[in-house]
């Protein structure tokens, strides 16, 4: 039924990427993929695959997996691609039918894309693949502090997206096992038109509300509790601090960055 | 209808970081009529065989007959087998919705496309096996009952199939001694009207009481087949795999280990009592 739930696509693992703090690896993430759309020779292209091959390779998480996260989007990257291929308005035509106009400009331009998305997909996959879903909202939460002081609900936001994360596989499993409850009472999921399969998802959906209904009025109580009343005045056991890899990661990336905007 | 489970494989998350094998070569047949009990510790591959056989997982490798038939063949009419096989999953109360009991029992039935009448009395057949009654309770929505009689609600919409092979996943969890007893009663009336039953359980005490077979599965595999009395004999082999027998022969267990010689196949309560009684009597 539900198979391979990719949101939470941490590969757990010990590596220097995987232990860098997860602050730096955002802003590193968001800057490489500033970079990915700034560069746009050929050669500049090479650096950067070599860069996230290297990274790659350093978090010990697998080729395959990072190839694998492009699946997702593969349809849209395909899309853009002809509609760049066809549709751009270059000046050399090499062929033409109706609107569709193959020009070699267009071409680059829609290699150019196709590079771009598939390297924006793949530097926040490896910040995903190597940083755990609690990692990542505590970091997040750490780099959007500021904006608490325009009274922006920061904590309240983490700590959002940190239980729907964590709920997220649970209530796949949940769902399973409704599913195979009320398909061995004769339900079926997967037949008839949209009206009759969306009728059909009813025996589904009632009990699925119900427990997550529930699950969050347990949720509530544990927490309340455990005195949790926001974020004011709570601390963390675990403190995110940089450390000296954090900064080398920073000099390698940035020193990049600069060569890869100033020179290509 | 025989169930026959032919070296069933299966792994969860195949060729993921956290793959693990839940079924290794898993075989066993079952006869009509049968009771049959699966113990074993927590995540040793109980639920996934019985997902097995009421069609609802794919193995990886290996297959399974009912009546003789390939469940995962192509042309396999799968509407035949859920009609044929009831399964109950742990806490089957989640699996409610229906506005009235009524409605949600009548849920199988239903999809199985029998008619008005014919819906009405198996509701009124599958509320009575369960204790309860039509008339009575027919009309509220399930979610004003409290935790054992929606539990019962959802059994009766599965027995509302009237399926010749009940498959039941520790089905008694979280009840109390009297609707424990009530419970294991009506499957046993069940049983005794022809319906096959599969139970998982780790209530030791009520399948010495009740099954006519345990199957043990540890690691992924069945290593051990046999009577109550047969399989809780080897109670030391049990204790390995961090499971144990029915109270009544942990008793008797230990008794003999303070030599005093009580036959192994005690296993349930009255035949302890029996024999104590027997032992006093006599002293």
């Amino acid at each position: 039924m539900i198979k391979n739930i990719t949101l939470g696509q941490y590969f757990p693992g010990e590596s220097a990427v995987h232990n860098m703090d997860p602050r730096m690896k955002i802003i590193l993430a968001l800057a490489l993929i500033v970079v990915v759309f700034l560069v746009e020779s050929l050669f500049g292209f090479i650096l950067l695959a070599a860069f996230i091959a290297l990274v790659t390779i350093m978090a010990r998480v697998g080729a395959a997996s990072v190839i694998r996260s492009i699946r997702p989007l593969l349809f849209i990257i395909v899309f853009t691609f002809i509609l760049n291929m066809f549709f751009y308005n270059g000046q050399t035509v090499l062929w033409q039918w109706g609107a569709a106009r193959l020009t070699s400009e267009g071409i680059y331009r829609a290699v150019l894309i196709v590079l771009r998305l598939t390297f924006l997909i793949f530097s926040t996959s490896l910040l995903t693949l190597t940083t755990s879903p609690m990692q990542l909202t505590d970091g997040m939460e750490s780099l959007m502090k500021p904006l608490s002081r325009i009274r922006f609900p920061v904590h309240e936001m983490a700590m959002m997206m940190s239980i729907a994360l964590r709920f997220i596989p649970t209530l796949a499993e949940e769902t399973d096992r409704i599913m195979k409850a009320q398909m061995a009472r004769g339900a079926e999921f997967d037949s008839g038109n949209l009206i009759k399969k969306a009728r059909n998802m009813v025996p589904l959906l009632v009990p699925l509300f119900i427990s997550a209904f529930k699950r969050a009025d347990e949720l509530a109580l544990a927490m309340e509790s455990r005195c949790y009343k926001g974020g004011e005045g709570r601390t963390k056991m675990k403190i995110l601090r940089y450390a000296p890899r954090d900064f080398m990661a920073l000099g390698i990336t940035g020193a990049l960055a600069a060569i890869l905007v100033v020179v290509f | 209808m025989p169930i026959v489970v032919e070296n069933l494989f299966f792994t969860y998350m195949k060729g993921m970081p956290f793959a693990h094998i839940a079924l290794d070569d898993v075989s066993f047949r079952m006869e009509d009529g049968e009771f049959m009990g699966i113990i074993g510790h927590t995540g040793c591959g109980k639920s996934t065989l019985i997902q097995m056989a009421a069609g609802l997982l794919k193995p990886d490798r290996g297959r399974v007959f009912l009546d003789g038939e390939d469940i995962n063949a192509k042309n396999y009419d799968r509407k035949k087998l859920r009609r044929r096989v009831g399964v109950v999953f742990q806490y089957p109360e989640y699996q409610l919705f229906e506005e009235t009991v009524e409605a949600d029992v009548a849920f199988g039935p239903k999809k199985a496309g029998l008619s008005e009448e014919e819906t009405r009395e198996r509701v009124s057949w599958a509320l009575s096996i369960v204790g309860m009654d039509a008339e009575e309770v027919g009309k509220l929505s399930p979610f004003e009952l409290s935790g054992g009689q929606k539990r019962k609600v959802a059994i009766a919409g599965v027995l509302a199939n009237k399926p010749g092979v009940l498959i039941l996943d520790e089905p008694i969890a979280g009840l109390d001694p009297a609707g424990r007893d009530s419970f294991m009663n009506f499957i046993l009336r069940l049983n005794e009207m022809g319906t096959s039953i599969i139970m998982i359980s780790h209530n030791m005490d009520g399948l010495a009481e009740y099954a006519g077979r345990i199957l043990v599965m540890n690691e992924s595999k069945i290593v051990m087949d046999g009577t109550p009395k047969a399989v809780f004999a080897e109670i030391e082999k049990l204790k390995e795999m961090g499971l144990g027998a029915s109270e009544p022969r942990e008793v008797a267990h230990m008794l003999l280990q303070n030599g005093i010689g009580v036959p192994k196949d005690i296993i349930r309560f009255n035949e302890l009592k029996a024999f104590i009684l027997d032992k006093a009597g006599k002293s």
